[in-house]
């Protein structure tokens, strides 16, 4: 459980240890496209750190790093084909972001820093945590910025190829409302900047007052 | 060497403190503000156009900023420094709090929504300011951040509203601001088509002209800045160098395409180039400490700001140019401060700089030249009816005063007959007589040879690039020939005898989805689901989608919305191809 909310806490790959943002940025514009892609990420970690924390007494040190690409990379394509099947939206919402989950640092780093050394359990829980962080830090972000920025809320969109209804709620709007800017790139590493900044605010009182 | 660490400004050189500094700028911008009440409230108040309560709308338009910017400054110090009472008090007159809120009321378009310009005059405060240290640490200058949010943001609300023009222009002048209208024509016109519309030349100088609040008077900004010199405030530096700097770029544009003086006086003259360098550039936390540090910083917001006028689709380069620089300050000290004492180190940046200065304006004088050829948006096509191998084209190029319309056949890719339908241009004696419609027909193989008629310029000149512009139509590639990669079918289902397509056409902003109900092979509505295109508004106030479904037997010839071309576009494509879909599937 510690570990778990470690994860999402103390060492949340988005807003603390500020890694996988290519597509914290890029794919957050709608609830959707950031659940998605965050339930990805997570399935990939749970494989793939569980794969190398079985694996990792017989794989040589020097070529540790292929190896794991290679396990990640299998997953990713096993992700990537399914939901390129039977969510094709979706799977162009996602674009390139998806198969670039196999340099996603995420991937790789608890791959090296977790699963190659503890126990087969001990990673998958830090797994679960991590990809639960990185899920609900995209979810943060792709909220602030769809419901400011383009006054909806997406919560089932090119999913209803497979589940059969959408459910997207549209928000009044107003001369403030929506601010174009949040959707546009720029908007994206203001609204990070911002939690980041909320998030750290919060931990440094902390750590202050420990 | 040493490195030398150079601490923020502002340093204290003379007995101005930073609350004597803040009274100097307000004297200063006091003529300004008096003005901006005049052209944009007594005036319109004196012709008749706004009422005597809205008279001080231009006045409340500068004071709600600066409240809202001092409130924010206020409520920070109180609650994130924790000051008490006599704190607060030496803290407030000495952080420039009012800034940022005023200076942002002097750059908004007047007809900003006021709910925006608080939300401004906020993020200016908030963000540009007290996110990175309150007064001294900010680096970037605080309501240009406000202006940029605004901006990227706001930009169609603030243009529906009817953007810099007030209410007595927007009566008497059609036109937006004088930049945004040379930036039509690429940003090199004739003193025709950018200067008469607003009077002369000395309407720019004396601030006549539409623009933001503030920074339409180059004359009361000249004045501002001897004054703000005088009581060395700012330093003179940077305004010089940055006004020379366009000034000289754009003469070498201007003479290389035969444009005289006036084409480096409109450009200074016009658009937020003087109230920008001279308030914003020399705004002392944001700006160079050193001497030459400064020349550079001024050199290089004067390359910055001509390359932005010119090379991107905004019309205006200040703000941009200045954000840009300002990143830049640290570095510029770097070299300002080696260089006090060897200026070897200094040359490299000057000769870069005058590299810069000399290879841009020509590159941009000599391109625009043969580009403006390209993209004409005085150009519209009325109708285009192919009978074998004649094309008859039936378009409208705006000419000297109105539009031109024109009837043009085409045989086997040669110009037959040009017969103009309409026009009510005051020269149009001097086309007939010079028979310059019958030249365009000999002349059509090389029209960039042939000259225009003198004494009706440019009435030839529009008649011309009608011309250019129809052939260009005709060997460009024909619009239903264009792939389909950027369409896709989500679903399509029948419901009741009826058919109902979802589709997904890529569009401006992402993608616009659209559903398309069918009865007996006829559309019958079609509902945008989804759409991120920043214009759309445009659409939905334009009545197109109805256009669409009352044209669709001719969709090929239905225009696009000026303003949103690319939407307009994509969602005819998307209605045209789920068309082609119905018929491949259910036959005609």
């Amino acid at each position: 459980m510690k570990t778990i909310i470690n994860g999402i806490k103390n060492e949340n790959p988005v807003f603390v240890l500020f890694l996988g943002l290519c597509p914290a940025l890029a794919v957050t514009t709608k609830i959707e496209n950031a659940y998605m892609m965050g339930f990805c990420v997570l399935i990939i970690l749970l494989f793939s750190n569980f794969v190398v924390s079985l694996i990792k007494k017989i794989v040589p040190e020097n070529v540790k790093i292929p190896v794991y690409i290679l396990i990640i990379g299998t997953f990713v394509t096993i992700v990537e084909l399914l939901l390129q099947n039977y969510v094709p939206a979706l799977y162009k919402a996602l674009g390139i972001y998806l198969p670039l989950i196999v340099v996603n640092c995420i991937v790789l780093g608890r791959a090296l820093s977790v699963a190659s050394k503890e126990r087969v359990g001990k990673s998958l829980l830090d797994a679960l945590g991590i990809g639960l962080g990185y899920t609900i830090a995209l979810i943060l972000i792709a909220s602030f910025r769809e419901i400011l920025g383009s006054n909806t809320i997406t919560l089932m969109d090119g999913l209803s190829s497979l589940t059969g209804y959408r459910a997207i709620y549209k928000l009044p709007t107003s001369n403030l409302f929506p601010m174009n800017f949040l959707i546009s790139p720029p908007g994206a590493f203001f609204t990070l900047g911002i939690f980041a900044g909320i998030i750290n605010y919060i931990r440094g009182e902390k750590d202050e007052s420990n | 060497m040493k490195d030398f660490h150079l601490n923020i400004g502002p340093f204290k050189k003379h007995n101005n403190s930073t609350n004597k500094n803040m009274v100097h700028l307000l004297i200063a911008l006091l003529p300004i503000i008096l003005f901006s009440f005049y052209k944009n409230g007594i005036i319109p108040y004196n012709k008749g156009y706004i009422n005597f309560v809205e008279m001080f709308n231009p006045l409340l338009f500068i004071l709600i900023p600066t409240i809202t910017s001092f409130l924010i400054e206020v409520l920070y110090a109180l609650f994130f420094l924790k000051k008490k009472k006599d704190g607060l008090k030496k803290y407030l007159s000495s952080s420039f709090s009012i800034f940022p809120g005023l200076f942002l009321g002097l750059i908004l378009p007047i007809n900003t929504p006021i709910s925006i310009v608080i939300f401004g005059a906020f993020m200016a405060t908030f963000v540009g300011k007290l996110l990175f240290g309150g007064f001294g640490n900010n680096i970037f200058n605080p309501a240009l951040i406000g202006r940029l949010f605004i901006i990227s943001s706001y930009a169609v609300v603030i243009s529906k509203n009817g953007g810099y023009l007030n209410q007595y222009e927007l009566d008497t002048l059609s036109l937006a601001t004088p930049l945004s209208n040379a930036s039509l024509v690429s940003g090199i016109g004739t003193y025709e088509t950018l200067v008469l519309p607003y009077g002369s030349l000395w309407n720019f100088f004396i601030g006549m002209i539409p623009g933001s609040l503030g920074e339409v008077s180059a004359l009361l900004c000249i004045v501002g800045f001897i004054y703000l010199t005088i009581t060395k405030v700012i330093k003179w530096k940077i305004p010089t160098m940055y006004i020379l700097t366009v000034f000289l770029m754009t003469y070498m544009i201007g003479s290389i395409n035969g444009l005289g003086i006036w084409y480096p006086l409109f450009q200074i003259f016009s658009g937020g180039l003087m109230f920008g360098a001279v308030f914003m550039a020399t705004d002392p936390v944001t700006s160079p400490t050193t001497p030459i540090g400064q020349v550079l910083y001024g050199l290089f917001l004067g390359i910055l700001t001509v390359v932005f006028r010119y090379l991107t689709p905004f019309p205006e380069g200040v703000l941009t140019s200045i954000l840009t620089m300002n990143m830049m300050v640290f570095i510029i000290d770097r070299i300002g401060a080696k260089a006090r004492f060897s200026f070897k180190k200094a040359i490299i940046p000057f000769l870069i700089a005058w590299f810069l200065i000399i290879v841009v304006s020509g590159f941009i004088g000599n391109s625009f030249k043969a580009d403006s050829t390209v993209k004409d948006s005085n150009f519209n096509i009325i109708s285009k009816e192919i009978i074998e191998n004649n094309t008859n084209y039936v378009v409208t190029q705006k000419g000297y005063s109105g539009l031109l319309k024109g009837n043009i056949i085409i045989d086997n890719g040669k110009i037959v007959s040009i017969e103009i339908i309409e026009q009510n241009e005051s020269f149009y004696q001097k086309i007939v007589d010079e028979k310059y419609i019958e030249k365009l027909v000999s002349y059509q193989k090389n029209l960039n040879n042939l000259d225009t008629v003198s004494g009706a310029t440019v009435t030839s000149r529009a008649l011309k690039q009608m011309i250019i512009n129809v052939l260009n139509d005709y060997n460009g590639t024909d619009f239903k020939e264009d792939n389909n990669s950027n369409f896709q079918v989500m679903s399509s289902k029948e419901e009741n005898g009826k058919i109902i397509y979802e589709v997904r056409q890529q569009s401006f902003g992402g993608n616009l989805d659209l559903k398309i109900t069918f009865e007996n092979a006829i559309i019958e509505s079609i509902t945008v689901i989804e759409q991120s295109d920043s214009y759309f508004n445009l659409i939905i106030d334009n009545n197109y989608i109805q256009k669409l479904i009352e044209n669709q037997q001719r969709l090929d010839n239905v225009d696009s919305i000026s303003g949103a071309t690319i939407s307009s576009d994509s969602l005819r494509k998307a209605v045209i191809n789920t068309k082609k879909e119905y018929d491949k599937t259910y036959g005609k």
